[in-house]
């Protein structure tokens, strides 16, 4: 926020996208600079607190369908909720809170509902068996430390 | 630590008796109660308070000679929070809740994460009660400190102090946005509140805390980076707060030895605690703001020992003079005689959140409702803290003068001396502890449980109400809400509004004494919201 009233300030230009918001800090996912990205990219996920996965499938993890600069600015210059394995409550969209609760995914057959903003559900689909099947083991025996 | 020496009772005559350092009131004059002042000549004013966070009013009757007889404080809007969460999942509190404040937002979570854990029956690991306990004591010394020098401290900057011998030396230090102590509280709480956000992702408003335990796994590599922030933060506060180091300000348990401490080196008495020290001398502010003398403190944190058990760093309690009570929850009710709600069941797992805004009925003034103990009002904040953990130095002020402006002040300033070594601790244990910060919890369909903690204004409690797995009652009652209580069917008094009644205002419209009474108890009612109608 201070940021975009400093450019204002600057009189650099700023960009609005979606819902009025600057594109600078709102034109990119929760989810992007999340450093639990290696997770979601093999569908390594968490299914109980603590087990350090991605968020996405089964707590509820808002990161890849809002936008939101929480892993590109981090908050207090250090961290962000994703990071430490809070799932993103999507609070930067008009519906915030949802009407169905947190913490748990909807999902078909176990692939959420709402998938990441713009994807096809086949195509996921298919992307997501494929990774979950090349997961190396240093991420299934959380060898990787986040 | 808990106290095993019976109080002294003090009977009214003798509080306004000056002890030790106050001799020489100048800017405060207290009339006494407003009982002994004649209601002739009376006139009202409303007085819209500024920094403090949220929207207060305080109204004021006054008699002829200017005298507060009569102090009503105006929560002018309403907090609805609790209705948001009827119908949802219990979790939901733990991201819903924490947004009632964006100062106090990890003892909101905390409390939310309290009333699950004992509504799942879950026993939380030491390492995530470490790191719960760090938490929520870093949020409470980033409020004690932003709010002395960033919402008190200016007071003094203000023109009816100008004549003060301290003026020129506060404006220096506390002028908003450039005085050297504003600036550098600024910089260190900012810093401070990074050890949250290490450990919970964010602060304000995160989620970490969950019933049995927490989701975050800090590494070592975390919690090395923790305790070099609180080590810089320990140094500044050692520095700059109180001019020594923290084991030198222990040594003081008496007023004779904080006298000596003053007059001891010119770090002590230039510091910010030897100026406040001085500064309220020359205000008067130990015998301003006079009231109720009784006191409720959630106590805690509960500090994991090595044999498995815990022990709190302040115990839970009711203080009065007369002595020390443990607290009984069960005697937390609230009034709303006085406030646009329905009448409903005291106790919070009965009670309701029902507005009623257009009640005819002449005594409702407040939007915030009346907490009681045992249908008696109660202060709470790190005063309350430092009485109930027997601190010699309060206990003796307080059996012989009361609580006023200054010593709710002094406790504010010196509480971090006293949490600094507890969250030393913590980082260690939780270094120490095995990898497990959270147990599995049992999700219970049918509960009534609650979480009563400390929050940085005192005591904070959710209470929760689950049927068929959803929430069908949560109620919370903040620390303002005792502290700024408006009356209640009795007729008695909030705590600040009979702090307030009986001061005489030199000036009735620049009425600092009553701000300053205020805001002694570091008033926060930003959980109320604003309301807005759709399409109109």
């Amino acid at each position: 926020m201070s940021w975009e009233l400093s450019a204002l300030a600057d009189d650099a230009e700023v960009k609005l996208g979606h819902y009025n918001t600057p594109v600078d800090w709102y034109g990119v996912m929760v989810h992007q600079g999340c450093t639990r990205n290696e997770y979601h990219e093999y569908r390594v996920e968490e299914k109980r607190f603590g087990e350090r996965g991605c968020l996405f499938f089964y707590m509820g993890c808002h990161g890849p369908l809002v936008t939101g600069p929480c892993n590109k600015a981090l908050w207090n210059r250090r961290s962000s909720k994703t990071r430490v394995g809070v799932p993103c409550f999507g609070c930067t969209r008009p519906d915030f809170p949802q009407q169905y609760p947190f913490f748990e995914t909807r999902n078909i057959e176990g692939i959420p509902i709402e998938l990441p903003d713009g994807v096809s559900r086949a195509h996921y689909m298919a992307y997501k068996g494929m990774a979950a099947a090349a997961a190396p083991k240093r991420l299934l025996e959380r060898k990787t430390s986040i | 630590m808990r106290r095993t020496f019976a109080y002294a009772a003090v009977t009214k005559d003798t509080r306004n008796a000056d002890i030790g350092l106050f001799t020489n009131p100048s800017v405060f004059d207290v009339r006494g109660s407003a009982a002994t002042t004649g209601p002739l000549d009376h006139h009202e004013k409303i007085i819209p308070l500024n920094r403090v966070e949220g929207d207060l009013e305080i109204h004021l009757e006054l008699d002829r000679d200017n005298v507060v007889t009569t102090a009503r404080s105006v929560g002018t809007m309403y907090r609805g929070i609790e209705n948001l969460m009827n119908g949802r999942g219990p979790l939901d509190s733990l991201v819903i809740t924490p947004r009632i404040c964006g100062i106090c937002t990890t003892a909101h979570l905390n409390a939310a994460a309290s009333a699950l854990d004992m509504a799942y029956h879950v026993d939380i690991p030491a390492g995530a009660r470490h790191l719960r306990n760090v938490a929520l004591m870093v949020e409470q010394m980033q409020n004690d400190l932003r709010h002395l020098f960033l919402l008190f401290m200016p007071d003094f900057t203000r023109p009816p102090y100008a004549d003060n011998p301290f003026f020129d030396t506060a404006v220096a230090r506390y002028q908003a946005l450039r005085g050297q102590t504003a600036v550098q509280t600024i910089q260190a709480t900012k810093q401070l509140i990074e050890i949250i956000a290490i450990l919970g992702g964010q602060w304000p408003h995160s989620s970490f805390m969950v019933p049995g335990g927490v989701v975050s796994v800090p590494s070592s590599g975390d919690i090395a980076q923790c305790r070099h922030i609180l080590a810089r933060f320990r140094r500044w506060y050692e520095r700059q707060v109180l001019g020594c180091p923290i084991e030198r300000w222990q040594d003081v348990t008496t007023w004779d030895e904080l006298d000596h401490w003053l007059t001891e080196a010119p770090a002590h008495r230039d510091s910010e605690l030897g100026l406040f020290i001085r500064l309220a001398r020359a205000a008067g502010l130990d015998h301003a703001g006079l009231s109720h003398d009784r006191f409720i403190s959630a106590g805690g944190p509960l500090l994991p020992q090595t044999d498995g058990d815990v022990q709190p760093l302040f115990p839970a309690g009711v203080y009065t003079p007369a002595g020390f009570q443990p607290l009984d929850a069960e005697k937390i009710g609230e009034d709303v005689a006085c406030s646009f709600f329905k009448a409903c069941p005291g106790h919070p797992f009965d009670s309701r959140t029902l507005t009623d805004p257009d009640s005819d009925d002449p005594r409702k003034y407040s939007w915030a409702k009346a907490p009681r103990y045992d249908d008696q009002p109660a202060e709470t904040g790190p005063l309350a803290d430092l009485l109930m953990a027997g601190h010699p130095l309060f206990v003796s002020w307080i059996e012989r003068q009361g609580a006023s402006v200054f010593i709710r002040e002094l406790a504010r300033m010196v509480r971090a001396a006293m949490l600094l070594p507890a969250i030393e601790k913590s980082l260690a244990g939780m270094a120490k502890s095995s990898a497990q910060f959270y147990n599995d919890a049992l999700k219970t369909l049918t509960a009534k449980s609650y979480g009563l903690i400390t929050a940085p204004r005192g005591m904070l409690g959710h209470w929760l109400v689950i049927e068929d797995g959803k929430i069908a009652n949560y109620q919370v009652i903040t620390p303002t809400a005792w502290n700024g209580s408006p009356r209640d069917r009795h007729g008695v008094p909030g705590p600040w509004e009979k702090a307030i009644e009986g001061t005489v205002l030199k000036d009735p419209d620049d009425p600092i004494e009553v701000e300053q009474i205020v805001r002694s108890f570091d008033p926060c009612l930003v959980c109320t919201v604003h309301t807005m109608r759709m399409g109109q």
